[in-house]
């Protein structure tokens, strides 16, 4: 019995660290993916404004989610949220007023695919992008995964097949880098079952993904960006 | 969401805080974590302040001095083993601070960082302590010095083990005295110290032999040397006085008779920056000897930059404000003894865990080279004629004893008694022990000191010459 | 290596939280006496079932796939069981109720912050509710052990201000929307101040403190604006200053602070034995029941943490304080992605407050900071704390946009 008791204390132990220490690290490392829900084309200059999170500001200020520089703007002028049933754009008590479809609202407004949204004078299109749309983006999710890297620079394409395509300045890679802080080996796109996945090798110059290092092997999604000092890679999902 | 989510990442200052509290919090627990878990309100190893579950305690023989029955500890049978072995063993409450039981706690309890005080709940106690000690020399030194305040210490010169500790004034563990605290004729004065290790004396005429080392060192043609002792010596600007009118004497006849004129007036010849070179060389005033690495005894002192020419005369003979610690003094006699390597007292001979596994096995270990070779020999020769030519060989039967005695005076008041000592060892193969005898208030070495050694010396002989 | 990535392996985690909830049954019953064995099974037997039951529906009902948060929660629930089962048999079946009410509590809120406009619609009454509550306590309350914040309902006692935090914090919770049209925090800071001022009086200082800590949080993320915090912060600084002023015996209370071992068998009683047996425990712990620390005066209340060392060992007890850490730091990293700034809010707010309760219970036991007897969270024994942990916890779930299934998103 003391025996069993003594060998309980570490078995005890073991579980309850098992647990905790799998728990925590996934939860410290578990990080939502990037969605882009729907896009607010800007119709003076066709900018795209994607919306990225479900409550998304727009104004004047630096603080808010989408920044318009217009003069008519109020500086936290209204809000874009996804909701249970659909968007909603609500006016947060802006000077110049939010229309849609021309029609100025009281406070809040259901939007639908292609909305016109007034911000004061900055006239917006509002799509919702086949992210949102539940069907597709499940069937989507089975049966990837055509993509494919798009150079920023000078948009030339790089269909991703195979298992795996290397990127770097060694002769022979995928995508050849050439410039002096770029490893021979710099990176690795890799797919791991039917997702793909980047991983650096980069020992002077650390690849990025979307503005953050990588460390270890990253998922890619669609919209991200490979930056490789300074060059960049549109990672797209056709 | 953008300035939301910012906003949220200052929250990791907090995070930051939190790790750092913790590393505060786990530093505190991992560093202090013995001595809080020793802590004497610890329900798990105490039990209204006295250790209640621990390791056995047992002497070089394997005799119990002390073990755990029924979440208690028993003591030894004897009461004059009790009596001898109460310094070092240590009582359960704690109250004598060098005891085995207070200052190998982690051991006896077998608290590991690991397991916390898990072992005392799986075996029911911890580690067993197997000391150096001898339990019959400790009773017969403890019979031998009777009544009187004092210490007596026995140590193998070769190897350092300790064999006999015994402290007065000490008490029976099992009838502790009620008027311990109250009592103010004194006869308690130290009694939860062990003078052994804590104790800090006179050297008297003892120091004579340190005097007698630097000699042999710093001036060659010492032994051409003749002196002459017509019972008192003008140094400086006062006298100091002999024990006797010696005529002329030589070098080793001085050291016989114990000599105070010719001693001062070598010390005032070395002067005091040589005599402090070797009795530092030799501990004074720089080591705390760690005796098993865990108990610290008292450093020895000497202070001569301030003295003149009279007092580096009665410091020559030990009379100044020269004091020893009788650990150390016996290391130096070892030292002596063992061709001029001063061995590491030990106290502890094996630990040994509750699985029966020897933790922990003594090795000898030595704390530096004392004394050349050469002057070793010499002090050899000289300490032996003491004994041969002087004391008489009759006090140790065949045992080929070196030996010097010393009487120290405390006091300068009339009717103050001195303190006796007697350092000394063995020449011989079989018992290569070294002794140091301390006996407070009494009268001459030779009458007090010297019979004392002379019965615990027999008590080893038949113990290990057999 | 890609597996990280991924959420961890549900069957398997049950599976090992189950075994250690077993060892622990079987470690009690086996010290128990025979009164209480049937007790402690039932406890476990229905903790366990409820366990499987929620794992199993959240899991093929609603389908989900995030389970850290409540894997942990149920673990250390567990251990806090464990402990109380331990400690005070008979109180053992007392406590699992607590717990069941906490876990429906947990999913019913669950459910009640999925509707946003509910969930503005209920802001004020419950406010409203949570004052009169407070103010409730404060008249009809008599004191126990030094502060006046339990109500008895006929052999039911419960603490208000463990429910108020999860109110507390649901009010101070907004939508963008809101958050952009009305910047003022006016209104919020009279509501804190209510709660902080009655729990003040309550002479519950630790939860007061917890409470005014929450505010801050929740003030900084709606507001940003550094001003009015420093300025709220002199204000309720002054008014501390005040009260210890007129009140010296206030600060006798925290006198043994920094010095616990002079104080030995006065004021530093419980901090002192806390060290003591939590350095008893060393790294592996002496096995459930054979503490000793659990004889002192709120072992397994204030003093928890010190049980949970000598008992589980410190190891076990360090991984308990990480998964305080985990949980503020999955709110922050999610914060972003939430379905409304208001869940965002909610759970930075909620993490946030049981990662301070926990510094102040194990680092006030432990004489980092000064004694203020709160409750450790989900493992201190005690109804009401344990009711609001979990409730809390709807708010941390609530932050991550996969526990909702609506607007497109399916992981």
């Amino acid at each position: 019995m003391l025996e069993l008791e003594y060998l309980m204390r570490y078995v005890l132990c073991i579980l309850a660290i098992a647990v905790i220490i799998n728990c925590v690290w996934s939860l410290i490392r578990l990080r939502p993916d990037k969605k882009v829900y729907a896009i607010l084309l800007n119709m003076a200059n066709d900018e795209q404004h994607p919306i990225t999170c479900y409550e998304t500001s727009v104004g004047r200020s630096k603080s808010c989610d989408i920044i318009f520089t217009n003069s008519t703007v109020s500086r936290s002028h209204a809000v874009v949220a996804l909701r249970k049933d659909g968007f909603y754009v609500f006016d947060t008590e802006s000077k110049t007023g939010v229309y849609v479809n021309g029609e100025k609202i009281q406070k809040s407004e259901k939007l639908s695919d292609g909305d016109v949204i007034a911000f004061g004078t900055a006239i917006m299109k509002f799509y919702i992008g086949s992210e949102a749309d539940n069907d597709i983006s499940h069937k989507k999710d089975e049966n990837i995964k055509l993509s494919r890297l798009v150079n920023l620079a000078d948009n030339t394409e790089f269909t991703l097949d195979g298992d795996f395509i290397t990127i770097g300045r060694e002769k022979g890679s995928n995508i050849e880098i050439s410039a002096p802080y770029v490893s021979r080996r710099q990176a690795e796109v890799f797919k791991y079952n039917n997702h793909w996945y980047i991983k650096n090798f980069g020992k002077i110059t650390k690849t990025a993904l979307n503005g953050d290092a990588i460390f270890s092997d990253t998922p890619l999604y669609d919209g991200d960006v490979i930056r490789i000092g300074d060059f960049e890679f549109l990672y797209e999902e056709i | 969401m953008k300035s939301i989510s910012r906003r949220a990442l200052t929250l990791y200052a907090l995070i930051i805080l939190f790790l750092a509290g913790c590393g505060l919090l786990y530093y505190n627990l991992v560093t202090n974590a013995d001595s809080w878990a020793m802590n004497r309100a610890n329900q798990h190893l105490y039990s209204n302040g006295s250790l209640a579950t621990a390791g056995d305690i047992t002497d070089i023989n394997g005799e119990i001095l002390v073990t755990t029955e029924k979440g208690k500890r028993v003591y030894n049978k004897n009461k004059y083993i009790r009596l001898g072995t109460l310094h070092t063993v240590g009582d359960s409450a704690g109250y004598i601070a060098s005891g085995i039981q207070t200052s190998f706690k982690d051991e006896l309890t077998g608290y590991t960082l690991k397991d916390g005080v898990y072992n005392l709940k799986r075996y029911g106690k911890g580690n067993d302590i197997k000391l150096t000690l001898n339990a019959e020399v400790c009773k017969t030194a403890y019979k031998a010095l009777g009544s009187k305040k004092g210490t007596v210490g026995v140590m193998n010169y070769k190897t350092g083990e300790i064999i006999c500790i015994v402290s007065n004034p000490t008490y029976d563990i099992l009838d502790k005295p009620t008027d311990i605290n109250t009592d103010t004729t004194g006869k308690y004065d130290g009694i939860y110290m062990n003078r052994f290790f804590s104790g800090l004396y006179t050297p008297g005429s003892t120091f004579k032999v340190i005097t007698a080392a630097c000699a042999i060192e710093n001036i060659p043609d010492i032994y051409e040397r003749t002196f002459t002792c017509k019972g008192k010596v003008q140094i400086g600007e006062g006298y100091v006085i002999c024990n006797g009118t010696h005529g002329k004497v030589s070098f080793e006849k001085a050291l016989n008779k114990s000599c105070n004129v010719a001693f001062a007036e070598i010390a005032y010849e070395l002067g005091n920056e040589k005599m402090t070179a070797t009795a530092e060389r030799l501990g004074f005033n720089n080591t705390n000897i760690m005796v098993s690495e865990k108990i610290r005894s008292a450093k020895s002192k000497i202070n001569l930059t301030e003295a003149a020419a009279l007092d580096l005369g009665w410091a020559g003979i030990g009379q100044y404000t020269t004091l020893i610690n009788p650990c150390q003094m016996l290391t130096i006699v070892s030292a002596i003894a063992n061709n001029g390597n001063a061995p590491t007292p030990q106290i502890v001979n094996e630990i040994i865990s509750p699985e029966g596994k020897i933790t922990y096995s003594m090795a000898t270990e030595t704390l530096g080279e004392y004394f050349t070779s050469d002057t070793a020999t010499k002090l050899d020769d000289l300490l032996r004629s003491n004994v041969k030519n002087y004391y008489g060989d009759s006090y140790f039967p065949q045992m080929k004893m070196c030996g010097k005695t010393g009487t120290a005076e405390v006091s300068d008041s009339e009717d103050a008694k001195p303190n006796a000592l007697f350092i000394g060892y063995s020449q011989n193969e079989k018992t290569p022990f070294a002794i140091i005898v301390v006996v407070e208030d009494t009268t001459v070495s030779m009458t007090s000191a010297v019979p004392i050694a002379s019965k615990v010396m027999k008590t080893v002989k038949t113990e290990y010459a057999k | 290596m890609l597996k990280k990535t991924k959420n961890v392996n549900l069957i398997l985690m049950l599976f090992v939280i189950t075994i250690f909830q077993l060892t622990c049954l079987f470690t009690l019953v086996s010290k128990a006496v025979d009164e209480h064995k049937t007790g402690i099974i039932l406890t476990f037997g229905i903790y366990i079932l409820v366990e499987y039951i929620y794992f199993i529906g959240t899991r093929l009902v609603l389908k989900r796939k995030g389970f850290e948060v409540e894997l942990i929660a149920f673990l250390l629930t567990s251990i806090g069981l464990s402990i109380t089962a331990s400690v005070y048999p008979d109180k053992a079946l007392k406590q699992l109720v607590a717990v069941l009410i906490g876990i429906f509590g947990f999913v019913f809120l669950q459910w009640l912050l999925r509707d946003l406009k509910r969930v503005s619609f209920l802001r004020v009454p419950a406010a409203i509710g949570a004052v009169g509550l407070l103010a409730f306590t404060l008249v009809f309350a008599s004191f126990t052990n030094g502060a006046k914040n339990w109500l008895y309902f006929g052999g039911i006692s419960i603490q208000p201000s463990e429910l108020v935090k999860v109110v507390f914090i649901f009010v101070g919770a907004a939508s963008l929307e809101k958050l952009q049209s009305n910047k003022s925090l006016t209104k919020f800071i009279i509501f804190a101040f209510a709660c902080v001022g009655a729990l003040f009086l309550m002479y519950d200082f630790g939860t007061a403190l917890i409470f005014f800590f929450t505010f801050i949080v929740i003030s900084f993320m709606r507001s940003g604006d550094i001003r009015t915090l420093v300025l709220v912060c002199t204000v309720a600084l002054m008014g501390g200053l005040i009260v210890l002023m007129f009140r010296p015996y206030v600060a006798n209370r925290f006198a043994a602070y920094g010095h616990v071992w002079e104080y030995f068998d006065t004021s530093g009683y419980q901090q002192t034995r806390t060290m003591i047996y939590s350095a008893s425990g060393g790294l592996f712990g002496v096995g459930l029941g054979n503490g000793e620390l659990r004889d002192i005066f709120a072992a397994t209340e204030d003093l928890v943490f010190g049980v949970v060392c000598e008992e589980f060992g410190m190891i076990m007890a360090g991984a308990i304080l990480l998964s305080y850490v985990a949980l503020l730091v999955y709110s922050i990293r999610h914060s972003k992605y939430a379905r409304s700034s208001f869940y965002a809010i909610c759970a930075c707010a909620a993490s946030s407050l049981m990662l301070f309760q926990a510094s102040l219970n194990v680092f006030g036991v432990n004489d980092i900071l000064p004694l203020t007897g709160v409750t450790l969270p989900f493992i201190s024994r005690g109804g009401s704390s344990v009711i609001c942990c979990w409730m809390l916890l709807a708010f941390i779930k609530a932050v991550d946009r996969s526990t909702y299934r609506y607007g497109g998103v399916r992981q």
